[in-house]
């Protein structure tokens, strides 16, 4: 594996796009997820701290101070009711199994660009396919109507 | 005048008639319904395959070198990207105004083709509203591409046009850091660091380019190339494989193909680009290809 000083410029520079590119559009980054948290209740040395809770995938969901709702960026799992002995890592596996990020279990910095990648990926298509969802089932909906209406014709 | 007797239909014959006419536009309603559902669900299928291979593509332009490395070590070459930036560019604020003059002197073969990225970036774009969010990918990647086809000059409409005009490339300062000012030497693997232009303290012409005919190599790949001038210009690695004549204008470079030539393509304001140099230049340069022509018909004569 090349250390970082044998890439090219070139190299950098692709590297440092995509970096702007995915955290511009996907808001997918720790940092970000970190910030999320304002005025969270636990202090930085509590198992929920704000930097464990961003490493595992939450954001601050919550829009008063006794919200104290947080959802996944993977996901969109949201977990509420958090006390100061609770391992965000644990609590999102067990209310979640199947997310992505809880089956790869490690910080943003510890995976690599592909896996990071396969992720934005991941988070790509299940926003798609939700999208999806939605417009189908209003689709559906339509055309029940447009039957009933239909067969309110008949006397 | 007579005429058919058509028989009257007792109520509740009409009745049955009509729902059986209801069942019929139902089934038929039915049918179509589950069409456009099917059409739906496959054009939801088509975005989702088509964002797999934006990224299967997208992960190849990258390539295993860059797809290895942790996001802490991306984020840290990001970090070190954004801060050599920042100080070449305020590097080229302080030295631009001493330095900068145009240059001038040199030509670029033109090759007409521009059309193949954006059609297919267009292509892309008329997918659907649905891929969006999956465009930034693209611009990311045609961000980068259009880096190596700024070289490429733009040529006019109309796909028979034998004079191309092409706009002039000024150096700009911007792309000149991100491109090719920006090294680690001291880092960069040796043969790398030899062939870097700042390892080349003079350049010793071997041929005369100002005689009226010389022969010139073509450029090898990613070979640098000095302007008469002195300033390093970028080697197109696209050959021409035609003879053709450049001719250097107020606002770019004409470029005249061994292709019919249309009289319609000579307008007033074309003729204007030319100084009066150039046409003594192109005088010369009739009268060279005159004789370069008679030694040709001399030869097939004997
Ligand atoms: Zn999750």
């Amino acid at each position: 594996m090349p250390a970082i000083h044998e890439l090219s410029a070139e190299e950098m520079k692709r590297a440092s796009n995509i970096v702007t590119t995915l955290g511009d559009t996907l808001k997918i980054f720790e940092e970000l997820r970190i910030k999320s948290f304002e005025n969270w209740q636990f202090d930085e040395n509590e198992k929920c701290s704000v930097l464990e809770m961003a490493r595992a995938g939450f954001y601050y969901s919550g829009n008063s101070k006794d919200d104290d709702s947080a959802i996944c960026f993977v996901c969109g799992k949201v977990l509420d009711g958090w006390e100061n002995t609770d391992d965000p890592w644990m609590e999102h596996q067990k209310h979640s199994a199947n997310c992505k990020f809880v089956q790869m279990r490690r910080s943003e910095d510890d995976l690599t660009l592909e896996e990071f990648l396969d992720l934005c990926e991941h988070i790509i298509k299940q926003f798609l396919t939700n999208q999806f969802r939605k417009k189908e089932a209003a689709f559906i909906k339509r055309i029940e109507k447009i039957r009933d209406i239909l067969k309110s014709q008949q006397y | 005048m007579p005429r058919t007797k058509l028989p009257k239909v007792a109520a509740s014959k009409r009745a049955r008639e009509n729902a059986s006419e209801l069942d019929d536009i139902l089934r038929d309603f039915d049918v179509e319904s589950e069409n456009s559902l099917q059409s739906i669900r496959s054009a939801h299928q088509k975005n989702l395959q088509d964002a797999e291979t934006e990224f299967e593509n997208f992960k190849t332009e990258l390539g295993s070198n860059l797809l290895m490395k942790t996001m802490g070590e991306i984020k840290q070459m990001k970090s070190l990207f954004d801060s050599a930036e920042k100080t070449i560019h305020e590097l080229n604020m302080t030295v631009k105004d001493t330095t900068q003059r145009p240059d001038e002197g040199y030509l670029t073969a033109d090759v007409g083709y521009k059309t193949s990225e954006s059609e297919c970036d267009k292509s892309l774009t008329q997918k659907g509203r649905d891929v969006s969010i999956i465009a930034p990918l693209r611009t990311l990647k045609s961000r980068r591409r259009s880096q190596s086809a700024s070289n490429v000059p733009i040529s006019t409409p109309g796909p028979r046009s034998m004079m191309t005009q092409m706009k002039q490339k000024t150096p700009l300062p911007s792309s000149h850091a991100s491109r090719s000012k920006f090294r680690t030497p001291a880092q960069k693997p040796a043969h790398q660091r030899a062939a870097s232009a700042d390892r080349i303290d003079s350049i010793i012409p071997k041929v005369n380019p100002m005689t009226p005919v010389s022969i010139l190599r073509h450029p090898r790949s990613g070979e640098i190339a000095f302007s008469v001038k002195g300033s390093p210009i970028l080697t197109s690695n696209i050959i021409e494989r035609t003879a053709n004549v450049n001719i250097p204008i107020a606002n770019g470079v004409l470029s005249v193909r061994p292709e019919n030539m249309d009289p319609s393509h000579l307008n007033a304001s074309l003729i204007r680009k030319f100084d009066n140099n150039t046409i003594t230049h192109l005088h010369t340069l009739k009268n060279n290809l005159d004789m370069l022509m008679k030694a040709f018909e001399n030869r097939m004569k004997s």
